[in-house]
């Protein structure tokens, strides 16, 4: 027997409509031969009466109407067999369901078992007349036995029929549910096999439609599991790394200026090379306390009205120094409007400072960064940081935003800050895309929703020249 | 699934359906698949029975009048256990008689009845020698064809202690067995042509051996291939009779016996005059009271002047109320010549009716009441044709070979009786 589950139960419904299907089928044309062979024989019968003429003797009655293959009776109206056409008396009364039929003037028909014998007979009645005045009633008294025989045999052979469909339909469903059974199995031990921890493993086989999709799912999954994990190793590796380099400077000055004997100015490099390292510490500790807040959305906006002009200028001033040392030049185009968003006016700083800084990190030397403000659509302005530097390839442009992502792990950082950045602009209904190219450049846009637009303050333009 | 296994299987069932559609052909025609139905067991015992014992080329015989069963079972000696009568023809034409004994589940042959006659005319089981068991009354003839002329004989047989016996024998045309004096036992009364050619009636009282009580000849009457009915039964609610209807040419006219003082009589001495009629009517018991009636033919009121071949006439049946003529009209029908139809007039209009003058008996009657002259009934005959266009409130009483007969009626007033 098929075991519990899928196979069985697809097995069992499709017998089930099959079985249905068949059994009604059959029933009505079991009826239908039934019907058309009772039918007939009771036609037979009363064509029989239909052409004969009712004799002008009484004794002539069973002669008139003898019919080869059925017994003729002539009952009084009472039903008392008067005249049969075997050599015997029929010495009971007959009482059945034709009799009346017969005496309301039709063609009364019954169908049962002949009292005496048991035999299945039809009985076909019509009352008569002699000379248009006395009234008998004229009986036929046929056997059905073969004609059940026959019903009986075509019953059997249309069962057997029915029998053989249903075990042809049980086949093809059991081959059916195997078709949709079996790479569902398969699947459930490859992802047994995921769950226990085992993601080199993939599903294969080539399987149409959902469950074609269903294990490419799996297996897409699996690979996010695997890369994702790759990328936390990174991340670990990197951020050790990360940490122990000023841990190693401030573990070394500490330790030196410990074993004393140096002068003040010494001493003064010394703390202050600690204080840098420990900045240092303090900021990436910062980044992963702002990843996390973002992460487990506990973030808290302090929204106001800032002028984004004045946001990127500060982003610039910010940057001065780190832009002079590769004779980088900043450029803020337009100078002479102003854009006024509904943001946290820090939190968008950290986001162009982020954007900024990894645009001088990716420029060769005396290159150009270009900051643009430009309104687009109605209520939606764009701030585009576009650099000349090394552009990010394709294969990589969509993994640059993801947290702990690295192009090249070993340049340093945690990976966070994009991921933080496009975390931030989210959060001021914003989006943010990147355009790039290799060897071309990168272009960052972020899109935010505008709250209103003012013509440029002369205070402002001439602070930007 | 392996692909040859679906070949193997999709060719069985194929091989299957067209085996069963060379052998099985489940539309066949249904009429040639009935049968006589079977004898009860215990008949097709004593049909086998029987069958064992008759000669090779006998057929069993009906009686040609009467009871026409071929198998009569009975308890003749009134042991209690029943004995079967079967009369054959051998292939010289002989009549012969078996006599079998239900013994158990099975019949044993008793007695074989070597008969003198060629044709069994009738075979009647009735006590007649009055010693409470039934005796064997058996007519037979010499003659093969339908005519009542010749010369019959009856036989009473006894059967006793497994033994047929021949109580008397004596010639005869017509018989019958009732009491007709009323002392409550049996008479058997012959009919038959004497010595000198007339038509000869005698009643029989069985004391010993058969007694004649009383015997009569018909008046001016010879041979009594005459007569085309004779019944026998009550004529008056506490008297038997008989009735013979006699043709005269193809008119008719009847005779009434009844014995009166233990005397047979006709009592109608003048019987064609009180019971002509121009047609030949068969008298029986037509209203069902158990009394016989005597049929009379009656020209309706208005017909008397036109020629008898287009008269429709009514068929009244009278009662005999004693005297020497017919006067108790119990119904008065009109029978279609043909027996297509018979219309009954209801008892209270009876003799209250006539048909228009301007019928046809063979396309249109109308009753009228006689006094008013209003129309009641009416019978017409339509074609197919008109009957299919017809309107009015037609019953149809007949129906044949695309003719149409069918009955109006005035439903105020039902002169016809349902």
């Amino acid at each position: 027997m098929i075991k519990k589950g899928m196979t069985r139960q697809i097995v069992l419904h499709y017998f089930i409509v099959v079985f249905l299907t068949i059994l009604l089928v059959e029933l009505v044309f079991l009826f239908a031969i039934r019907t058309y062979y009772y039918d007939g024989i009771s036609n037979y019968l009363q064509s029989s009466f239909d052409n004969t003429r009712a004799p002008a003797n009484y004794r002539d009655i069973v002669s008139s109407y003898s019919l080869d293959k059925a017994e003729v009776q002539v009952l009084d109206l009472k039903g008392n067999v008067l005249q049969n056409s075997t050599a015997f008396i029929v010495d009971k009364p007959v009482q059945t369901g034709d009799i009346p039929q017969a005496l309301s003037g039709s063609t009364g028909r019954w169908i049962g078992k002949q009292a005496g014998t048991g035999e299945d007979v039809m009985a076909v009645t019509r009352m008569i007349k002699i000379n248009g005045d006395k009234e008998y009633l004229v009986r036929y008294v046929t056997s059905l036995e073969l004609v059940n025989q026959k019903l009986f045999y075509i019953t059997m052979v249309s069962a057997g029929i029915g029998v053989i469909i249903l075990i042809v339909v049980l086949m093809v469903s059991i081959g059916l549910a195997n078709s949709i059974v079996k790479p569902i199995n398969n699947i459930i031990g490859v992802s047994t096999l995921m769950a226990k921890g085992d993601f080199n493993v993939r599903i294969k086989g080539n399987y149409p439609h959902e469950i074609g999709e269903l294990a490419a799912t799996l297996n897409y999954m699996a690979d996010e599991i695997v890369r994702s994990n790759q990328i936390k190793d990174d991340f670990i590796s990197s951020i050790s790394h990360e940490l122990r380099t000023p841990l190693t400077g401030i573990k070394g000055w500490s330790e030196t200026l410990v074993s004393g004997g140096f002068d003040p100015e010494e001493t003064k490099l010394g703390m202050s090379i600690i204080s840098k390292e420990t900045e240092r510490l303090i900021g990436l500790v910062e980044e992963m306390l702002d990843f996390s807040k973002l992460q487990q959305n506990q973030m808290k906006l302090v929204i106001g009205q800032v002028n984004l002009k004045e946001i990127l200028q500060e982003t610039m001033l910010n940057v001065w120094a780190k832009a002079e040392q590769k004779q980088i030049k900043l450029v803020l185009e337009p100078g002479d409007a102003s854009y006024i968003v509904q943001a946290d006016g820090n939190r968008l700083k950290q986001v162009f400072l982020n954007l900024v800084d990894n645009a001088i990190k990716f420029s060769p030397n005396e290159s150009t960064i270009k900051l643009v403000i430009k309104e687009l659509a109605p209520e939606r302005v764009r701030i585009v940081v576009k650099d000349s530097g090394i552009g990010i390839s394709t294969e990589f442009l969509e993994k640059v935003k993801d947290r702990f992502f690295q192009v090249n792990p070993n340049q340093g950082g945690t990976g966070l800050g994009l991921a933080i950045t496009q975390q931030i602009v989210q959060l001021h209904k914003g989006e943010m895309h990147i355009e790039s190219e290799l060897d071309h450049g990168t272009s960052v846009m972020v899109d935010l929703p505008l709250l209103e637009k003012k013509p440029a303050t002369p205070d402002l333009t001439k602070e930007a020249n | 699934m392996s692909k040859s296994i679906w070949i193997k299987l999709f060719a069985a069932v194929g091989l299957l359906f067209l085996l069963s559609a060379c052998s099985f052909n489940p539309l066949a025609d249904p009429k040639t698949l009935i049968q006589t139905p079977e004898l009860p067991s215990d008949k097709q015992t004593l049909s086998s029975i029987i069958s064992s014992e008759l000669p090779e080329g006998a057929s069993i015989q009906s009686p040609k009048n009467g009871n026409g069963s071929k198998i009569q079972t009975v308890d003749l000696d009134g042991d209690g256990t029943s004995e079967t009568i079967v009369f054959y023809q051998t292939t010289t034409g002989r009549i012969v008689g078996l006599i079998f004994e239900k013994s158990g589940d099975t019949w044993v042959k008793k007695d074989t009845i070597d008969s003198a006659g060629f044709t069994l005319e009738s075979v009647e089981i009735t006590d007649i020698t009055n010693d409470g068991h039934r005796d064997l009354i058996v007519g037979y003839s010499n003659d093969t064809s339908n005519s009542e002329s010749s010369q019959k004989r009856l036989v009473i047989y006894s059967y006793d202690k497994g033994k047929i016996s021949i109580v008397d024998d004596m010639p005869y045309s017509y018989y019958s067995i009732i009491d007709m004096d009323g002392d409550g036992i049996n008479d058997l009364v012959i009919t038959k042509i004497n010595n000198s050619g007339y038509v000869n009636i005698a009643a029989y009282r069985y004391k010993a051996g058969f007694q004649l009580i009383s015997s009569m000849d018909l008046v001016n009457t010879i041979g009594s291939d005459h007569f085309y009915n004779v019944v026998a039964g009550k004529v008056t609610a506490n008297q038997n009779g008989i009735i013979m209807d006699q043709t005269l040419g193809v008119s008719a006219f009847s005779h009434l016996i009844v014995m009166e003082d233990g005397q047979l009589k006709d009592v109608f001495p003048l019987s064609r005059q009180a019971t002509y009629k121009d047609i030949q009517i068969t008298s029986e018991d037509v209203n069902n009271d158990g009394i016989l009636e005597i049929g009379m033919a009656e020209i309706p009121e208005g017909w008397e002047n036109i020629a008898p071949t287009e008269i429709p006439r009514f068929t009244s049946y009278y009662q005999w109320s004693g005297g020497a003529d017919l006067t108790k009209l119990v119904s008065q029908q009109y029978r279609d010549e043909q027996g297509r139809f018979v219309i009954k007039l209801a008892p209270e209009w009876i003799g209250k009716v006539t048909i228009d003058t301007k019928s046809n008996k063979n396309q249109d009657l109308r009753f009228i009441l006689k006094d008013t002259g209003e129309k009641v009934a009416e019978v017409r005959f339509f074609s197919e044709n008109e009957w299919n266009n017809h309107s009015g409130d037609w019953e149809i009483i007949a129906q044949n070979r695309g003719q149409v007969i069918a009955l109006w009626e005035n439903s105020k007033i039902n002169v016809i009786q349902n």
